[in-house]
This record gives C-alpha cells, structure tokens and sequence, in this order.
C-alpha cells in the first residue's frame, strides 16, 4: 500500500489477492470493502528499489543489458547467446543468481519482444519458457486477450465483440480499432502481433556522491562544524554541478572517536547544487538540533539526487497589483510564493533579487522543517464529506503527500448560489482537544441543561439536529449535530476546580453539541468564536 | 533645504513619536482593510502595518468568526496572511475556502495537538509542553514577519494556561513587554501587519503596553433564532467589538451571514441513513 489512510492505494497484491478482486490502483477503503479479511503492508519503496537495484547488478553476469520493468520483472537482452552456451544455459544461470539472493520462485520468459517473454515467463507456470525465434505471434494468437493490460471497459466489449483470443485481435483491422479503442486499441493490437518497442538497456552506472574528513582534534563550536562542512559542501556541489546533477536528499553522520554518535538526514525543500543554500540548510539544521558531543570526524554523502533542470523559473508578474509570484519548478514542494510591493505601482525585479528573494523564502520555510518538523505549515483543503471533522483537511506546504487525501470540492457550484462571501459565512468553531464528554439533562425529547468542566450550564437556545452517519466501511460514525446556546447556572458545586472557573465565563456560550450514537454519548466538540 | 523637505522631513519625526497619527494621503494603503465596514470606517481605520494590534475575546465571543472573515477578504485582495495556531484548536472545513483569491494562507500548527513536546536534543528550561510551544509560536512569527512575504501574520495563543497563570500572577501574559519590543523591532523593518489572538478579557492582559490599537470582542445582546420546519434551524448572534487605540475607544455591533451546510455540495458521499432519530 502506498500513502496513508483510506487513500491509500493498492500498489501490488498476490495471486491469492487477485482471485478476490483485488487490483493494482484500487484504493484500501474499495479492498476492504471487496475483501473483509485483507491483509496489507506499507509499500517501502526505498526497500523494493534497492532489493530491485541489487538483483538487477548481479543480474548483469548474464547479460549486459539489464532494466527492471516493475517491481520483481526484469528485462534482459538474450541476443547472441549462441556462443556462451545457448538460451537454456542462460535460464539456468538466472536461476541460480535469483535463488543465491534468496528469490527461489523465478519463472523466465524467452521471446523475440518483450510483451511476449512477458507472457512466456508466466506461461503454463513453467520455471522457463522459450518461444522460438520469429514465432512471437504465433505463440500469442490462442491466448486470450486478458493478458493484455487494457481497461476492464475495453475487455468486456472486446469480448462482446467476440474476440477472445490475441490472433483475433490482431486480425482486425488498425483503423476500425483506432475508431472503437483509440490509441489503446492500435497499441494492443501491435502487442499482439508481437511489436513491443520496449528493449533491455545498459543500467546506469552508479554514482556516489560522498565525502569525509577526520579532524585532527575534537570541535563542538558550530562555525568550526561549518567551516569543515563548508570545504566537504564545496567539493559535492562541484562534482554535482560537473556532472549535471543537485541533490534532493543529504545525509550528515557524525563521529566521536570511531563511534558514530548521530546520523540525520536533511532532506532540501528544493533540489540544488549550490552550495550556499546546501551549506544554510545544514546550518539550520545543526541550530533547531544541536549536536550533543564533540566530533572527530564528519561525513557527508549525497541521499538522493536527479537530473539538473534546466528550464528558467516561470515568473508570472502583475504590475497591477505590484505582486511577483516565483514557482519553483522541479520541486513540487513549494507551490508559490508571493512577494509584495506594497510602496511602488510598476516594478520590475532583477533575476539576482527574485532568486535572492525565492531563496530567501525557501530558507524560511526550510527552517520551520527543521525546527518544527515537516508537518509544522499547512494549508487548509476542502474535502467533500459531510461530518464537519472530515470536511476539511490539513496538507503540509513543504512537502506534497504521495496521495490526496481529500475528495474536490465543486467551488464553482457553492459560488454560484451563495456567492465567493458564502464560503466562508457562518460562525468559526475552535475545537476541545479532545472532545470534551458531558452530562445532559433531558426536557422532553430537547437536551435541558448539561454539564461541562464540572459546572451546570443551561441550554437557552438549540437548534434541530443534523443527523450524519458515514465511513460505514473504516470508522463508522452516527452522529447527531447541534448548535447550543449555553448559559452557566449558579454553580452548586464548591468543589469546582480553579482552572474551570477561570475558562467559563459568566457569558452565552455558542457550543458544538454532538450526540454519537455508536458511543450512546454527549460531547462539546467545541465553541463558535 | 526647502520647505517642503522640512515640513516632510517634521511629519516623519512626528510620525515615530505619534504613530498613524501624521498619515494623510496614504493612510488607507498602511492600514489594511477588513472587509467589515464597520472595523474599517471606525477608528482603527482597519488594521494598521508594521503596528501589533490585540485581537482579545472570552470563549465564544465572535472573534475568530471576524478575524475569518478579515482573512478572507485580505486573501481575496491578494494579500498573504500566515497564522499561527499554537493550541491547534481550529478546525480544517472552516478555513478551506479562505485562499481562494491570489493571496496565500499558510497556517503553523503544533504537530499533533495533543502531544506537544520539546524538540529532541534540545536542552529546555522547565516550563509547561504549552510555554515551550508559545516560544517556538512567537519565534515562527517573527520568522514570517522578516520573511518580508506575508503581509498580515496572526499570533493566536488560545486561552492562557491556568498553571502559567497560577505560577506567575494574575497579570500573565504570554506576550512580555520583552518579545513585544523584539516583535515591533521586526515588524518596523518589514510592511507586514501583527495580530496576536488571544482568549480572555483586556482586564486580565495588563502587560500589552506595545500594542497599537486593541479590538475586544463579545456576543451581542440580539441572538436571531431561524425557524426551521421543526425547531430552531440556525442560532446567529451579533459580535460586540470595543476597538481602543491612542486612548480613543468605540463599541461596534457586527451581523453574522449564514453558513453554508456541507449537504450542498455536488457530490456528497452516498447517504447513510442508518441512524435513525434515538
């Protein structure tokens, strides 16, 4: 599964899995609804990627072109292998790799594309399967077409159609498929007539970005720590720059006679190679966490890095308004940043002062993840759901999460009917954390007084409830909402605790009533203000 | 030099010994405007920039309802507004439509509400989880005010802590007169305007002396009950503001609009009518 919540999403499942419906794409709340006893596990894609990488390098003793298609399919070039020793040779040589790296369950295909070694590789469930030279499509025609990764829509009126099998479908003709299918159609067709332009290339070469320097004597200062790392900084960032790549992620470890003390992570707001904003970032983070002994040694080694972008900062500018907005392209971490011209009417900036002023924002948001972590600034999203708690989500600003978490709202359709000042009309509430429980005394059907922090207060004015029962299928909720307007009684209790008496006022209080039902319970959710 | 250099150079002079009180042409452009007239057309003439303005009520006494409704229009106008909420009491659905106008509204929140704890490593003084997190609110507010983005940023410190109060006296304020002086020391060097939310009455904050102009806000005496088919549909009071500043004061009374129910929006979740009326 990656992402969290019920958003998450199924991202590979068993055989076992499959049989019940279950698909990649599908989203855990659809699983679990499709299957109640679903077992899953987060998807760690740094640990599949480097179990994908360590297969793939041994993988080269067979042959040297190696591309891993997904997570556990490999793509290899089988072109000359008449003179070490034939295909059959090579099957079991793979076989030996995978099982001596602990995978015993390989199954290899042989074909002439790789959509049909694909096929071959799952064929009969044979531990290998060769399909002769030229004889791609002859080996595809019988099988059926649910081999082919199209939708379920196309499936069913292929099916209806009458086509079951891959010769039928490449039978048809290009043009009246293009019609029904589209660009789907022509490209499942070309599968099955064993046309795959996919190919195995030469993996990348693997690059360490890495550097350490061990001190002759112990420092603790922080200007001594950043004038080591500064000359460490220096050298990274030029072998990045030489080679067109910026690091995304950095790893400091730190070391107190041979013993690594301490090892973080800085992960940077936006991918870079320059080596001011590397060597702010790390400052920042020594500051919000100091060190806790003195080093002896320190290393630096690049996380995570890609290819430098080259494409210049879209600049949108509004001399109206006098207002700049600077995206960071690439980052997808930072959406816009304002900057402000309050004084002047027309200004235009230099690209030293809108860099100056991209960096200096991004440093400011940089130092509120350091400090207060990455969740720390957020922003407020709609979310279409009924439960006031749910209606709204919290996403953080410096980071964008692997999935939303929030269903779209049609603003459109509020604005037209209540107008832009309709969106934010009606009363502010500010949450009890937690919901704060409370005795309520019935007149009738209609809460008469209640209880809250250990004083009595009288129920002048409620309002008919709204009655929400929803995510049936995670955490089932029955709740009754009202607003009430409250009134303290004479406290009869001298027992009142201080801290009670200081926060209730002598005032109406304008509270969130929630009756749950699946509790049989009464809280204030919170207060209008 | 000439006349009319001294004469500005005068009113400059006069303008930092009497702030907002020297302002002629330009005024509306230094203070900010609500969007609620009646705050805008009195005696504040909104709010003003590089000043801090207290923003005080009890519990349920409208003003994050108007402080809303200022966020909204200051966003709609293009302006960015950055809140900091230090006890994470306020709700995500309330804010959602702030920022659809040009201006951002980015908002600090503690990480988890409820298990504010001290930075790790950090060697901390021994003070309540709330005190601490009060520090890192004021620090965060001064970063976006040197940040020069942000033009409006809003210091929200909830109620004040019982166990501070009881410690320290009556008079406590989260706010000394000490992070007062260093808040307007960062705010005289950028355009953007402070806010510090706080619950409680003016009686109770003695030590604000560094605050510009001060709103304090309480429910109206008229409290509109909307019939419904079966009952009250909808309870919506009017807010009291007394807005004080240079000595001046003036009591204003605001309506409240309607609120938007979640059911009107276009695609609701499949209705589960389960629950039936206990």
């Amino acid at each position: 599964m990656s992402g969290k919540g019920n958003r998450a999403q199924v991202v590979m499942c068993s055989e076992e899995a499959s049989r019940h419906q279950i698909f990649a794409g599908m989203k855990l709340s659809e699983a679990k609804a499709v299957c109640s006893d679903l077992l899953w596990k987060d998807y760690d894609e740094q640990l599949y990627g480097d179990a994908q990488k360590k297969l793939s390098r041994q993988l080269i003793a067979c042959s040297p072109k190696v591309t891993a298609l997904e997570p556990g399919i490999f793509l290899l070039d089988a072109i000359g292998l008449g003179y070490v020793g034939g295909e059959q040779k090579m099957c079991r040589d793979m076989q030996k790799i995978a099982g001596r790296a602990g995978y015993a369950d390989i199954h290899i295909g042989i074909a002439d594309n790789a959509f049909a070694a694909t096929i071959a590789s799952k064929f009969k469930r044979r531990q290998f399967f060769i399909v002769n030279a030229e004889e791609d499509a002859k080996f595809l025609s019988p099988l059926s077409i649910k081999h082919l990764a199209v939708s379920e829509e196309m499936q069913c009126s292929l099916h209806e159609l009458g086509v079951r099998t891959m010769g039928q479908l490449a039978a048809l003709s290009e043009e009246s498929l293009r019609q029904r299918f589209g660009r789907d159609g022509v490209i499942a067709r070309e599968l099955c007539q064993g046309a795959d332009r996919r190919q195995p290339y030469l993996p990348p070469i693997e690059r360490e970005f890495k550097c350490s320097v061990d001190l002759g004597a112990p420092i603790e200062l922080l200007y001594e720590i950043q004038f080591v790392l500064k000359s460490m900084v220096d050298r990274l960032t030029r072998e990045l720059r030489d080679q067109g790549w910026w690091a995304e992620e950095l790893q400091l470890a730190f070391f107190s006679n041979n013993d690594k003390f301490e090892e973080r992570p800085i992960k940077l707001l936006r991918p870079s190679n320059h080596a001011k904003f590397v060597l702010e970032v790390m400052k920042l983070s020594l500051e919000a966490t100091p060190l806790t002994r003195e080093v002896t040694a320190i290393e630096l080694s690049i996380n995570r890095y890609s290819k430098e972008a080259w494409s210049q900062t879209p600049i949108e500018t509004s001399t109206s308004s006098g207002s700049i907005s600077c995206c960071h392209a690439g980052s997808g971490s930072i959406s816009c940043c304002h900057v402000k011209q309050a004084e002047s009417e027309s200004v235009q900036l230099s690209t030293s002062d809108l860099d100056n002023a991209s960096l200096s924002l991004t440093l400011m948001l940089q130092r509120f993840v350091s400090r207060l972590g990455e969740d720390a600034v957020v922003k407020s999203v709609p979310n279409d759901n009924y439960l006031p708690e749910q209606a709204g989500a919290w996403l953080p600003v410096a980071h964008k999460p692997s999935t939303m978490p929030v269903l779209p709202v049609n603003i459109a359709y509020i604005n037209a009917r209540t107008g832009p000042t309709g969106l934010t009309a009606g009363l502010a509430l500010r949450r009890c954390q937690p919901p704060q429980p409370v005795l309520v005394e019935f007149q009738g059907e209609k809460p008469k007084s209640l209880t809250y922090q250990g004083r009595w207060y009288t129920v002048k004015e409620i309002t008919e409830p709204e009655r929400l029962s929803s995510l049936w299928w995670d955490q089932s909720a029955k709740r009754s909402y009202y607003v009430a307007l409250i009134e303290p009684r004479e406290s009869r209790d001298p027992r009142a605790s201080r801290a009670a008496r200081a926060v209730i006022q002598d005032q109406g209080l304008l509270a969130m009533l929630v009756n749950d039902h699946d509790a049989n319970a009464w809280f204030i959710n919170g207060f209008y203000d | 030099m000439t006349m009319q250099a001294r004469v500005l150079n005068l009113r400059k002079q006069l303008e930092q010994l009497f702030p907002g009180k020297w302002l002629t042409g330009n005024e509306r452009t230094r203070n900010l405007q609500t969007g609620v007239p009646e705050i805008d057309n009195g005696i504040s003439r909104g709010i003003a920039r590089r000043r801090i303005t207290e923003w005080m009520g009890s519990v349920s006494s409208g003003k994050t309802t108007l402080l809303r409704s200022a966020i909204s229009n200051w966003c709609a106008a293009g302006l960015s507004v950055a809140y900091i909420d230090t006890e994470g009491r306020l709700m995500a659905s309330d804010w959602a439509f702030i920022d659809q106008g040009e201006g951002k509204f980015w908002i600090v929140r503690p990480p988890d509400a409820n298990t504010i704890s001290a930075p790790v490593n950090r060697v901390v003084p021994l003070v309540s989880k709330r005190s601490l997190y009060s520090q890192e609110a004021t620090w965060s507010a001064d970063q976006f005010i040197r940040s020069n983005a942000f033009d409006v940023v809003i210091l929200d410190f909830g109620a004040i802590d019982p166990s501070d109060q009881k410690r320290r006296g009556m008079s406590y304020s989260p706010v000394s007169s000490r992070v007062y002086a260093r808040l307007q020391r960062s705010l005289d060097r950028s355009k953007a305007a402070l806010i510090i939310v706080r619950d409680g009455t003016p009686s109770v904050a003695t030590d604000s002396w560094g605050c510009y102009s001060r709103f304090s806000f309480d429910l109206g005496t008229s409290i509109k009950c909307e019939a419904g088919l079966a009952g009250v549909a909808m309870i919506t009071p009017t807010i009291q503001c007394r807005v004080e500043r240079d000595g001046m004061n003036q009591t204003l009374e605001v309506n409240v609009g309607g609120s938007v129910q979640n059911r009107l929006f276009t695609h609701p979740q499949v209705p589960d009518r389960r629950t039936s009326k206990r």
